[in-house]
């Protein structure tokens, strides 16, 4: 069965906290999501760019070491927003985009 | 001979330049407008004169020297202010609900029972309700465990963090929550308390029906009738909490408003009390009688309102002797934040606005036209009554005749004249126009930003729907090649020029669209009539063939439609003017000014 999720995609030694608040900022708006671990080494924007690719909804976010992505497959691997603190806000902000609500701003963040 | 006809408004200044031939054949050769500086009819529009005339002189590369004359209008001596005053207010002693929209709070339908901090929970009696309370400390991951591992009997919950469907999640039975309550420290402890949650996309059903709240906490009929305030905040929210406290009190203050009193040039007066809305207040101004001053009841709203005006026009005009020659009231509702709320709740205030005209003491336009001369060295000269030279200036508009009515829908009043074949001028300047308009926009949005209320009057509203696509409010759909800014994704924006601009309220487009063209309606349409009746022969308006539109309000996208749909039953012929067909509804009285001189000479 195919699921409505957004796709993360992390690298292997991932900071498990970081993964368990973007994706309470996603349930927190009832959006579901999945993730997936990657082997190999790769930038966070590429592993966004990947999961966005694979994601039925078209958004994905990418971690790697401290950096979180968030990209759509339209955007083509161009990071929609990014940060590396506020993580809860990041993961419902994915969520949000999926709903067509507008963003929350982030604490650091660029919004 | 180069002659530069300057007309000084109230919120802006225009030039129009002309060169006179000596068979009197006159060629148009530029035109410009800047913002009028300081008030009108003082000195210190000179410096906003001299800014339009190098603006308008450099575009045909000529400068001041080259002109030969400069004719400003004998501008109409009234001057337009505008006050708004509640005169409802909702006051919360000892806070008692929350009346509150989060974005997603949990669960559904009511829980009762006590207010408990979630901490505490365990040191309390097992035998009861309770509603708990989740500060931001407790996480939403410990706060379930809590909640999940405790014997007593827990309603529902009130959370301070955006955390209610992560607990609800987590929870062995459902329960309703809200969530994103900010001050929640605030509420009473240890008293009864009901929350309510509707189904998504429903509002609440219980809270907001004031038998409802008096079915929960018994209440008798005099009790009942104090909660009307909460319950009627709640309508239309998706979440809400209400909590008895033993001394906490909602309650509704009325305002005084006041009367106000309107006299007239033969003697009488007639009194209108404010409460009883600005119809029955518009009804009393409208009189065929000319108006000589309106004064309000000492100590109250209007009062203040009318005291406040007349004291700001009497510092501006340097006059001690200020009288109140016209006023346009409208009822608004103003959303208002609850005082002593517990989550930023917002209740509907109903308010007053009024938009007055007040007739001053002759401007000192010689002086001004003086002081001019001799600064820039160009013969100055006071040439026209307003009235007559938007006249003159919208007669460039083909498909004109006479009588031609002339509406001048400025930013601070609306003027009508009515021009007959004969020369003969009839005219009429009514409180209220376009700054008045931004203001009702302002407070009914409750934006608290002017120049955002600026902008929603002036330019239309589309929606962000993607990163790529907007839809406008016609229903029409525009794509972009790059993605748009993050900033205003899934946003109101409004469509300036090549700009977004996000509107940061919660409302939607249709609201906003409703609500600018309320206001709209409101100021213009009734004031065109109240002008056009007021210069129409016999006060009938089916004696007026055509309107031209001009002044700076008649360039909006939507007021001229409007006001030819409201005024063709009357057989009027209305629309924006085409001052010498390439002005558009600008620039009528600078030209008329111009026209002036030529019959003169």
């Amino acid at each position: 069965m195919i699921k409505p999720t957004i796709v993360i995609k992390i690298d292997n030694h991932l900071d498990n906290q970081i993964l368990i608040e973007i994706l309470a900022g996603i349930e927190e708006e009832s959006v579901l999501a999945e993730v997936v671990t990657e082997k190999s080494f790769k930038p966070a924007h590429l592993l966004a760019q990947e999961a966005a690719e694979a994601s039925q909804l078209e958004v994905g976010i990418g971690i790697c070491k401290s950096q979180a992505v968030l990209t759509t497959h339209k955007l083509r691997g161009k990071a929609l927003l990014h940060t590396n603190t506020d993580y809860r806000t990041l993961g419902q902000n994915a969520a949000r985009y999926v709903k067509g609500n507008s963003f929350t701003q982030m604490i650091g963040g660029e919004l | 001979m180069r002659v530069a006809g300057v007309d000084i408004g109230n919120s802006t200044t225009e030039v129009c330049i002309a060169t006179l031939g000596l068979k009197e054949e006159l060629v148009f050769e530029s035109s410009a407008l800047v913002p009028t500086t300081g008030m009108k009819g003082t000195l210190h529009n000179i410096r906003g004169i001299k800014e339009v005339l190098q603006e308008a002189l450099r575009k045909i590369n000529k400068n001041v020297k080259d002109v030969d004359l400069i004719l400003l209008n004998e501008a109409a001596p009234v001057i337009g202010d505008m006050a708004m005053e509640t005169i409802t207010q909702t006051i919360i002693t000892e806070s008692t609900m929350i009346g509150h929209n989060p974005n997603t709070p949990s669960g559904e339908g009511l829980g009762k029972g006590k207010t408990v901090l979630l901490e505490e929970l365990q040191d309390t009696y097992e035998d009861e309700d309770y509603i708990v309370i989740i500060g931001s400390h407790i996480g939403y991951q410990e706060a379930a465990k809590l909640i999940n591992a405790s014997r007593h009997s827990i309603k529902g919950a009130i959370v301070q963090k955006d955390e209610a469907v992560l607990i609800y999640n987590r929870l062995k039975y459902p329960i309703p929550i809200i969530d994103e309550v900010k001050f929640i420290h605030k509420i009473p402890l240890g008293n009864t308390c009901v929350i309510e949650v509707a189904s998504e996309g429903g509002t609440i059903q219980t809270l907001s029906n004031p038998y409802g709240i008096a079915n929960l906490f018994n209440l008798t009929p005099e009790e009942t009738r104090r909660i009307i305030p909460i319950a009627k905040s709640l309508i239309g929210t998706r979440s809400a909490v209400v909590i008895r406290s033993p001394k906490g009190q909602v309650e509704e203050k009325e305002i005084p408003a006041g009367t106000l009193t309107i006299y007239f040039v033969d003697g009488t007066k007639r009194m209108v009390d404010v409460d009883r809305g600005s119809e029955e207040m518009m009804h009393a101004i409208d009189s065929d009688q000319e108006i000589l001053d309106m004064a309000g009841t000492k100590e109250s709203n209007i009062g203040h309102m009318i005291e406040h005006m007349k004291e700001e026009i009497g510092k501006l005009s340097k006059s001690a002797n200020v009288h109140i020659q016209d006023a346009l009231a409208v009822d608004v509702l103003v959303p208002m934040s609850v005082e002593g709320a517990l989550a930023g709740e917002i209740s509907m205030e109903r308010a007053v606005a009024l938009a007055a005209m007040v007739k001053s003491k002759g401007l000192p336009m010689q002086e001004l036209a003086k002081t001019l001369e001799d600064d820039i060295g160009v013969t100055t000269q006071v040439a026209g009554v307003e009235g007559v030279m938007a006249s003159l200036g919208a007669l460039t508009t083909k498909g004109t005749t006479f009588p031609l009515v002339i509406l001048d829908l400025g930013g601070g009043s609306t003027d009508a004249a009515i021009l007959e074949e004969t020369g003969e001028v009839k005219v009429t300047h009514l409180g209220g126009a376009g700054n008045f308009i931004t203001m009702l926009i302002n407070t009914e949005l409750g934006l608290e930003n002017l120049s955002v209320a600026e902008d929603i009057k002036r330019y239309p509203l589309a929606k962000v729907e993607s990163l790529f696509h907007i839809r406008l409010e016609t229903g029409e759909v525009k794509f972009f090649g790059q993605p748009l800014s993050p900033k205003i994704f899934g946003k109101v924006v409004i469509c300036k020029e090549k700009d977004f601009i996000p509107i940061e309220t919660k409302h939607s487009l249709e609201k906003i669209v409703t609500i600018r063209k309320e206001a709209k309606r409101k100021v213009f349409i009734q004031n065109a009539l109240r002008a056009l009746k007021s210069v129409a022969k016999g006060n009938d308006l089916t004696q007026i063939p055509n309107v031209v539109l001009v002044g700076g309000s008649a360039m909006d996208f939507e007021i001229p439609q409007m006001l030819l749909e409201y005024l063709t039953p009357y057989g009027i012929v209305v629309g924006k003017g085409e001052i010498r067909g390439v002005e558009g509804p600008r620039n009528a009285v600078a030209t008329g000014l111009v026209l002036s001189k030529v019959k003169v000479l």
